[in-house]
């Protein structure tokens, strides 16, 4: 079952002087088992549309189905606990809501919170330690001795240790060093792959066109494209109207075919991938 | 968590949000006092706080300020008033005076139903004081203000400076850690705790997973901000010059001639023992 | 001139952990300097040391020639000299509205009241947040409270400007915004030092020198494309290359080889 947008708007503090329409008439469907980038300039509603999957916001119109569970304006469900365990969300700069004396009891705090037993706990939070490249030596450490990258992939494991059907990560590798970032890029196409649906909030097209199946634009608290990464970077138009930066791969390879070597851009992945392409283009001529 | 009005400036333009800090908050602790002087007889007393009433209704017109908010302020004292009600009637501080009965042996004094309104009107002239001074001045200006009047303290080694700073940096980071408080509690939500719902077990380890981390972060930004304070040369001992010096205007001298004549002329009515109210009735007979 | 020159530095926060050891680097009036090293390379630290927030157990820090040392006289002059702009853009706004922010520094210096008003617009003219001065910290973007942190920075007209990773929490847009603001602040004031810590390869490809920083060591400090060429070893310290060398690495396995080291020139290169 797919997560849809059915006419969804969302306002911050209605009926006040500081209102704010944040999401206006959404129409989206994410599929299953899709790797989806959520892209816009800050303020755009990205986060705000990721906080709707889990229940954390509560739209002011429209319906939501998230695998089946229906949410809906004005309503209350009470079963949003069980929602909340099938929807992980991973917020920006997560490390921030560690809490726990070491780092194994802090991973194992969702499973808990969702009813698991001590035993189940501990051995789902060792496997999504594992996952994330915590060293053993490190669980029963205090989450606040590690360094800032281990103390994200802790928080990360946090919900990783839910097994959730759905990851919603919320600009994961902001404030990474280039090698952290790729290596938790690479934790969550491994995530993907095992037939977890990803939900990414980003700004680094890099990120987008190399891991992501599908891309939504967002713009002004609409969703304003849905297509795949190639075919938005295709896009000049949209690509100029919200301000993004091309994907460096792409900006090259189409400075060549203005230059009449011939690349296909739908290929264009990484700079292998370019390079590969490079070749090819150049025996043609 | 954002829509707390209590104390809460308002932007305008106007006469009173122009006066100085100062003149307001003087004026402000003059009238405070002038609600308690007791005068010539029972009646005398609710046309001074007529009079007195009035005078803050036209000073709450001029600075924008709606009737409607003063009562939205009430609200969570109607009970305390009620409370205090019932206080006045069960144990009245005198039992002298008419009475009716409300039930066989039961005596309501008269004076306990006066004395209850005392308070009443005190309390709504004050709050509409307070609303006054915290909405037509920024909290910059009242502790500028605040400074000021503490500045003769500085001759006992009373650190006013290092306290006025605290304030305004306290002032600075309220929105910063509202908007911190309400991202943990999200994240933690997404981690199945329940802020709203749950035994009173349940509750502390939901409060302890929004408190620690709200700490620690704190405690890091208050590390940060002290390191950016000293590179920008800041030291609490040294002397410093000034960006903002409220100057004394002509307003604000008339300002303060009218709280003084309100002053005098209700210390005059207390000395003198003047009851207006017999005055009229004689008048009228 | 020399603005800034550090000599057997050593340092270390306890007795087990050493930062640095035997560190030396000098940096030229007006020269634009890149440090990289991943995270926990003793990069934020060296730029504390620099402000003198904290003190070396061994070595000297120079600013323009002058020893940096807190028992001196000259100390506080001398960190006048160095402005520093910090990562979290929370952390570093201290004024209520951005006006107070920029004053800050300036009443820390005992600024006479009546020339600050024209400091500040001077200041907030060229940050382009004039029309922002009555603002609140809460009101603004992470990328415009940066660019009010440069200005409270630059009106304390500093020599040295030390950037400590001063974009890495800003959006796409923050980033650009900070970098064509540096390019601008160095147009205005070409004898301007800047030492810009960063995880930016890009940003660090554009300055005119960079330092790669490994284990408290200091592996290269050369021309950006003098350093680049390493990029086995840059990867073993964990750290990226730019686009440029990257492509360039993939088109080697692809057996073509090219020389030029700029886009433009890598494209018509490609082309021939």
């Amino acid at each position: 079952m797919p997560i849809s947008f059915t006419n969804v708007f969302y306002t911050y503090s209605p009926k006040s002087p500081l209102a704010f329409a944040a999401l206006k008439d959404i129409n989206v469907t994410i599929e299953d088992h899709s790797f989806t980038a959520l892209i816009g300039q800050t303020g755009s509603g990205k986060s705000t549309l990721v906080q709707h999957i889990n229940g954390l916001l509560r739209q002011s119109e429209g319906t939501i189905d998230v695998n089946g569970f229906i949410l809906e304006a004005g309503k209350k469900n009470k079963k949003i606990k069980e929602l909340r365990k099938n929807v992980g969300l991973v917020f920006q700069f997560p490390e921030y809501q560690l809490f726990e004396e070491t780092v194994l009891k802090d991973v194992m705090f969702g499973p808990k919170n969702f009813g698991v037993n001590e035993k189940e706990a501990r051995e789902a939070a060792i496997d999504a330690l594992s996952k994330v490249y915590i060293d053993k030596s490190l669980w029963d450490k205090s989450p606040f001795e590690l360094s800032g990258g281990q103390r994200r992939r802790v928080a990360i494991a946090g919900i990783i240790a839910l097994h959730p059907q759905v990851l919603i990560l919320d600009e994961p590798t902001a404030g990474l060093d280039p090698q952290g970032a790729k290596e938790i890029m690479d934790l969550f196409k491994m995530i993907h792959s095992s037939g977890t649906t990803v939900i990414m909030v980003t700004h680094d097209m890099n990120n987008v066109l190399e891991y992501c199946s599908n891309v939504i634009v967002m713009k002004d608290g609409r969703a304003v494209k849905v297509s795949t990464p190639i075919e938005l970077f295709k896009d000049d138009e949209t690509i100029a109207s919200i301000g993004l930066e091309e994907p460096m791969v792409i900006s090259f390879a189409k400075k060549l075919i203005k230059k009449e070597i011939n690349i296909s851009l739908d290929e264009v992945k990484n700079e292998a991938s370019l390079a590969l392409l490079i070749k090819k283009g150049r025996e043609v001529l | 968590m954002t829509n707390f009005t209590l104390g809460k400036y308002v932007p305008y333009n106007s006469l009173i949000h122009r006066l100085d800090a100062r003149v307001k908050l003087l004026s402000m602790v003059i009238f405070m006092v002038m609600i308690f002087f007791k005068f010539a007889s029972i009646p005398m007393n609710f046309i001074v706080y007529g009079i007195l009433f009035i005078f803050m209704y036209i000073i709450m017109r001029i600075a924008h300020i709606r009737l409607i908010s003063l009562f939205n302020q009430m609200k969570p004292l109607w009970i305390m008033m009620l409370f205090l009600f019932v206080i006045n009637i069960l144990m009245p501080q005198s039992k002298d005076g008419n009475f009716f009965e409300l039930w066989k042996g039961f005596k309501i004094y008269y004076i306990s139903i006066i004395n209850t309104l005392y308070i009443v009107f005190r309390l709504i002239i004050m709050l509409s004081l307070t609303l006054v001074l915290t909405s037509s001045t920024k909290p910059l200006e009242l502790t500028g203000a605040l400074e000021w009047y503490m500045t003769p303290l500085k001759v006992i080694h009373f650190p006013v400076h290092e306290i006025a700073m605290t304030i305004s940096l306290a002032l600075r980071f309220i929105p910063t850690l509202l908007e911190e408080t309400d991202r943990i509690m999200k994240a933690q939500s997404s981690r199945g705790v329940d802020f709203e719902h749950g035994k009173f077990k349940e509750k502390i380890n939901a409060v302890i997973s929004l408190i620690v981390p709200l700490f620690i972060s704190a405690f890091q930004r208050s590390d940060e901000l002290a390191n950016a304070m000293e590179a920008r040369g800041y030291d609490p001992s040294a002397k410093r010059t000034r960006y903002r010096i409220s100057k004394w205007k002509v307003k604000d001298t008339i300002t303060l001639l009218i709280t003084l004549i309100f002053l005098g002329g209700t210390i005059c009515l207390m000395v003198f023992n003047v009851d207006l109210y017999a005055l009229i009735m004689s008048l009228c007979a | 001139m020399e603005a800034l020159n550090i000599k057997d530095l050593s340092f270390r926060y306890d007795s087990k952990s050493v930062v640095f050891k035997n560190l030396s680097l000098s940096l030229e009036e007006g020269e634009y300097v890149s440090i990289i090293g991943h995270n926990g390379s003793g990069k934020s630290t060296l730029a504390k040391l620099i402000i003198g927030l904290i003190e070396p157990q061994t070595g000297i820090i120079s600013i323009f020639g002058e020893e940096l040392d807190c028992s001196k006289p000259n100390f506080y002059e001398l960190k006048k000299k160095v402005g520093i702009v910090f990562q979290n853009p929370d952390n570093q706004f201290i004024g209520t509205t951005v006006q107070d922010d920029i004053a800050f520094g300036l009443e820390n210096h005992c600024v006479p009241h009546e020339e600050m008003d024209a400091i500040i617009k001077e200041y907030a003219t060229e940050v382009g947040m004039i029309d922002y001065l009555e603002k609140e910290p809460s009101s603004l973007s992470g990328g415009q409270k940066q660019r009010v942190a440069i200005a409270g920075v630059l009106a304390m007209k500093p020599d040295i400007i030390i950037m400590d990773e001063s974009t890495a929490m800003l959006d796409p847009k923050g980033k650009r915004e900070i970098r064509e603001l540096t390019s601008k602040i160095r147009k205005i004031n070409p004898r301007l030092t800047i030492l810009s810590i960063t995880h930016d390869i890009e940003e660090a490809f554009a300055s005119d020198r960079v330092v790669v920083l490994n284990k408290g060591e200091i592996v290269y400090n050369d021309t950006p494309n003098n350093v680049f060429i390493h990029q086995k070893e840059l990867e073993e310290m964990k750290l990226d290359v730019p686009f440029i060398y990257r492509l360039k690495d993939e088109l080697i396995k692809q057996g073509i080889e090219v020389t030029s080291s700029t886009e433009e020139g890598m494209v018509n290169e490609l082309c021939q």
